[in-house]
């Protein structure tokens, strides 16, 4: 693995590329969208242990920390939706100036999974996409958010001064995702039967369990043309409404194993 | 933005790998100490809420040159070979990170920040090697004293309806299968165990003979009601002196999740370090 910083100085991305043993190397890349704020932490093991196992299997893998997360340049103030989906054009570009390779896959994490799709127009040569865990309604998302706010709030039995939520508002920044109204606007207009329709690669969904989509909204997407897209629910940890999980780490092995499998079809 | 930042890889096995962030051409640089931050639990090198990152820059920007690192098996880090316990590999790591510092930028002294675990793993590093000149210990070792207890639960005692919302929180929730969110938070990754009162204050007493400065911050989620004057009265028997700043922040949680409080930790520890270790 080479952890490295790519893109431009001003806005510089932390990268991690894992390349494949040289006898394995199939010449084709593996583009890893993060999630963000809690769910990018909670993650962070799981997709580096992706990124490993689909190197051991002869794909060229970056994984990056889109501007203003993690080790990438920029406060967290300055997280911007539209920045993000450039930042995985741009990374898709570094991997393949670092791999030398021309086909790539994207596998997209919650928040993650939007990016991709929104970035994937106008990247060429994608084999496939994988989306783990999407926000079906970015409007459930945001709905979620703001559960979370007020439980934060309501546990802070601590503080002399309290915390009230304001009624109907999200705070600046909750659990590391920044909230600007862009980002709002971003997560509350997402739908990710908007981004299929529109979208021209294969697609493959995994949800960790149903209790991330509405009985609805999968048998909709269950309903779509394989060769438009797949979509398999796969038992394994996520648990991403739980606010008893929030700074809890997942390990899905059996969904990276699913993954590793996906990707070849 | 007055740094610049560099990856580090380092170790014996070479498989620590962090980010060192270096004063920017218009920082006054200060090379008498380095800044070590270490993980929170699993978390891995930036921090609960980006906590390590911030910091890290914040300091660069003051003129220290800092290095968040993951610690063997955490983040991007993988696991050393050798089959040394956990507490002992922590140590050697952190070891590590100060050789790699030395040997790169020419400094000889350090600070290490932990937060909870991080915590822990600062004071055995701390304890263990000489060169570390100061530490952070957020949420780090406490030792209530009956008057902590005494200001904590007096006025639930005190207060009826206080005393059954209590017991039907912590009892009647848990036996009826519906466990309080706090109880379950405890299962997550910041868990550790606290070491016996005499060995720490030894521990104590060995730092303040080297002149290390101590700085203990504790968050209300952790210590409610906390009096700043009872950490000396727990350890009566050692002179901290200047050494010795203890900070409570009542209305922060044990990540400072919220974002005014990250904001005045930031500072807060901006201060210490350029008062403790001036240019």
């Amino acid at each position: 693995m080479h952890c490295y910083f790519f893109g431009s100085t001003a806005n510089q991305l932390f990268g991690a590329y894992h390349p494949p043993p040289i006898a394995k190397d199939k010449m084709i890349g593996v583009l890893i969208c993060n999630p963000a704020g809690h769910e990018y932490l909670r993650s962070h093991w799981a997709l580096r242990q992706l990124a490993v196992r689909l190197s051991g299997d002869g794909y060229h893998v970056l994984r990056f920390d889109y501007y203003g997360t993690g080790d990438s340049a920029g406060s967290t103030a300055k997280s911007d939706p539209e920045q993000w989906v450039a930042d995985i054009q741009t990374a898709a570009e570094e991997l393949r100036n670092i791999a030398g390779v021309q086909r790539i896959n994207l596998i997209g994490l919650r928040l993650g999974a939007s990016l991709a799709l929104e970035a994937s127009g106008n990247i060429n040569n994608i084999k496939k996409i994988i989306l783990w865990d999407p926000l079906v309604a970015g409007s459930d998302f945001s709905l979620q958010l703001r559960e979370f706010y007020e439980k934060m709030c309501d546990h802070v039995d601590y503080s002399p001064s309290g915390r009230e939520p304001e009624q109907g508002k999200l705070p600046e920044q909750l659990l590391g995702l920044f909230l600007s109204k862009k980002m709002i606007a971003f997560i509350e207009k997402d739908s990710i039967l908007d981004h299929i329709a529109a979208c021209s690669r294969r697609l493959s969904i995994v949800f960790s369990s149903l209790d991330t989509v509405s009985e609805e909204d999968f048998k909709t997407i269950e309903k779509l043309p394989d060769e438009k897209c797949i979509c398999q629910v796969i038992e394994d940890q996520g648990d991403w409404h739980s606010f008893n999980d929030i700074a809890n780490i997942i390990y899905p092995n059996t969904i990276i194993q699913h993954i590793r499998k996906d990707i070849l079809l | 933005m007055n740094y610049l930042e560099k990856i580090a890889i380092f170790g014996n096995q070479k498989n620590l790998i962090g980010v060192v962030s270096l004063p920017g051409d218009a920082a006054r640089p200060n090379s008498s100490i380095a800044v070590i931050l270490l993980n929170a639990g699993l978390v891995h090198r930036v921090g609960p809420n980006r906590m390590n990152v911030d910091l890290s820059r914040d300091f660069a920007e003051k003129g220290f040159v800092s290095l968040r690192f993951d610690l063997s098996g955490i983040g991007d880090s993988t696991s050393s070979a050798g089959g040394v316990a956990e507490n002992e590999r922590n140590v050697t790591d952190i070891s590590e990170a100060m050789t790699y510092l030395s040997a790169t930028y020419g400094i000889n002294q350090f600070v290490l920040i932990g937060l909870c675990t991080g915590a822990d793993n600062a004071h055995r590093a701390a304890v263990k090697d000489p060169r570390v000149a100061g530490a952070v210990f957020l949420d780090g070792y406490r030792f209530p004293t009956w008057n902590y207890y005494l200001r904590r639960y007096g006025p639930v005692f005190l207060n009826p309806v206080r005393l059954l919302s209590s017991v039907y929180r912590r009892f009647v929730l848990r036996f009826s299968g519906t466990e309080g969110e706090e109880t379950k938070q405890e299962d997550s990754v910041f868990g550790w165990k606290l070491p016996p009162k005499e060995v720490v204050a030894g521990e104590l007493q060995l730092l303040v003979d080297r002149s290390v400065h101590l700085f203990y911050i504790f968050s209300g989620e952790v210590l409610e009601c906390f009096n700043t004057d009872e950490f000396r009265k727990t350890f009566k028997s050692i002179h901290f002196g200047k050494y010795l700043q203890v900070k409570h922040f009542p209305d922060s949680s044990h990540t400072y999740s919220f974002p005014e409080d990250m904001r005045r930790l930031r500072t807060s520890l901006s201060d210490w370090l350029q008062k403790s270790f001036p240019t």
